[in-house]
């Protein structure tokens, strides 16, 4: 399994990746493998406002749905497209062309409240 | 009466034992006395099966077989003899749902077809394999809707079902929606013109019925065209017989579509069973509730039925789904599947033309009676109110007599259905009966 080390991560299986004010927002390869053959991805509208732990759409897969929690309080900036058509790109390459939604912060970003790389791979153990 | 009892004595009591007390009688003391039955059940003794018959056919004769001109939801159609005969063969009849696509490849199809007809009648893209009955089907639409937008105000015309009203009604209350009213116009429609004042933000959907419940005719794509908001949804209320007349729902606008499907082949009974349907535009397929069957093809290639999308319902998605309902009215969409596939859409316009011409018929005889008034001249299809000057309820009591049935919806108006099965004579019988109580 892969886990960039430019990434922060969640014990809800998301990973961050931090751009100045901005937060995109995948699942982890781990999380993807628990879930399996991914159908269909619900996904919020731009603009709506989430806060930390909301959820920030649903993940369809052929035995089960999940949530994508939000990481952080935030406004929807940008949403993946190209999962409306084809969401087994969250399968084929999370942390690429299978990320989900980005997220506009107001404020600092704390990193403390997240992962490194390190502590999650401990934590999926 | 032992072997019928999944314990022993001495089971019982090392179970009273571990919850720590000492009898049976106990464990019951927490109900109060008052509700306890102390002497035995009131019930007679046992009767062989010759005197149990006799019993039960003597009861049985005093039912009167009457003419029925009672609507408001419920319609008494002719029903094929090929419905029971199919509908009673062993390979369909069950009350299960079939979950294992393996054995069930029969009734999986014939759902499937139940679900395309429904679909092509009602202008639909998804239907589900059915729900219990009309009324649980319109509460069934609103919380879609609600799951959909997340709003929580619904807007349902004066001029529904007056049942359905109240099932409703009492799912709401528990569900922290609101119900708003839109008023009725003097002709016996909506009043499209209010619906404008009374949307707002918090608007989920829009409900019309049509033909609405006093027999007239509504027009959707109107409603539709007020609500501009493609997010508020508009249900559409309608018996499914008239589709093959009427605009389609879908057609006209509306978002989903949900009717009593008992018209289709199953007869009228006190408390049904009936049959729910709904169906939905594309972009509500995962949010309606039930089972739905879908087709694919298996290992060699060959169609094959099988239950999908399951990820919506209750049993995966907790929660968050639409509805607690993971179940259908098989035996009964099988009836209207058949009904359906029988009639076509052009037995359907004819069932509705012969209804219709029977109605204007008899409407226009009782209008030329002094103390009867029909109330809206044209713009029904087969269903009418009548006004009436002497008490309405002593005129149906009156009729009853005669073995005549009619629905007095109010002390002064009645509410009268006629189908394909009422014939000729029975009409007349109907007017001279009634030109005899005024």
């Amino acid at each position: 399994m892969n886990y960039p080390e430019n990434l922060l991560y969640t014990k809800d299986h998301e990973w961050i990746e931090i751009k100045g004010k901005t937060c995109k927002i995948g699942i982890t390869d781990f999380a993807q493998g628990e879930l399996g053959d991914i159908v269909f991805m619900e996904m919020l509208e731009m603009g709506d406002s989430l806060q930390t732990g909301d959820s920030a759409g649903t993940i369809e897969a052929v035995k089960t749905v999940a949530d994508v929690y939000s990481p952080i309080d935030g406004i929807i900036s940008g949403l993946n497209q190209k999962l409306i058509d084809t969401p087994e790109l969250i399968n084929l390459d999370p942390y690429g062309e299978g990320w989900i939604l980005m997220l506009d912060v107001e404020g600092e970003i704390d990193k403390q409240s997240f992962l490194s790389v390190e502590e999650y791979k401990k934590f999926i153990g | 009466m032992n072997k019928y009892i999944p314990c022993t004595a001495e089971e019982e009591n090392k179970m009273l034992k571990s919850i720590g007390i000492s009898s049976f009688e106990e464990l019951l003391s927490i109900i109060p006395e008052k509700f306890r039955i102390k002497d035995r059940y009131n019930i007679p003794k046992s009767h062989s099966e010759i005197e149990l018959i006799n019993h039960i056919k003597t009861i049985a004769n005093k039912n009167q077989l009457g003419v029925s001109f009672i609507g408001g939801g419920v319609y008494d159609r002719y029903i094929p003899s090929i419905i029971d005969f199919i509908a009673s063969r062993s390979e369909f009849y069950t009350a299960y749902t079939p979950y294992q696509p393996e054995v069930s490849q029969g009734t999986l199809q014939y759902l499937y077809e139940y679900q395309s007809m429904i679909c092509s009648l009602s202008g639909m893209d998804v239907a589900n394999a059915s729900l219990y009955d009309g009324a649980s089907a319109l509460t069934e639409a609103c919380l879609l809707a609600n799951n959909y937008n997340k709003k929580d105000e619904i807007l349902i015309s004066e001029n529904i079902n007056p049942n359905y009203k109240n099932v409703l009604k009492t799912s709401a209350e528990n569900l922290n929606l609101k119900i708003r009213e839109l008023p009725s116009s003097d002709n016996g429609v909506s009043d499209i013109s209010s619906i404008k004042n009374m949307i707002n933000t918090r608007t989920s959907c829009v409900v019309i019925q049509s033909p609405n419940y006093l027999g007239q005719i509504e027009n959707w794509s109107e409603v539709r065209e007020v609500l501009q908001d493609e997010k508020i949804l508009l249900v559409a209320i309608s018996n499914p017989i008239y589709l093959s007349n009427l605009k389609s729902p879908g057609d006209s606008g509306a978002d989903i579509y949900i009717g009593e499907g008992q018209c289709l082949g199953t007869p009228v009974s006190y408390g049904g069973p009936y049959l729910g349907i709904i169906s939905v535009k594309e972009k509500l397929t995962r949010k309606i509730p039930g089972r739905i069957v879908g087709k694919t093809t298996d290992l060699n290639g060959k169609d094959s039925f099988v239950l999908t999308l399951q990820t919506r319902e209750q049993h995966i998605r907790r929660e968050k789904a639409t509805s607690n309902i993971c179940t259908n009215q098989g035996l009964i969409a099988l009836r209207a599947a058949i009904y359906l596939s029988l009639m076509g859409a052009e037995g359907l316009q004819k069932i509705t033309q012969l209804s219709l011409d029977k109605a204007y018929y008899l409407s226009s005889e009782i209008d030329k009676i002094d103390s009867f008034n029909l109330v809206y001249k044209n713009n029904y299809i087969d269903e009418f109110l009548v006004k009436t000057r002497s008490n309405a309820y002593e005129i149906a009591g009156k009729c009853l007599e005669k073995n005549l049935h009619i629905n007095p919806i109010d002390e002064n108006h009645l509410l009268i259905a006629v189908t394909e099965r009422r014939t000729k004579k029975e009409l007349d019988f109907l007017i001279s009966t009634l030109r005899k109580i005024n």
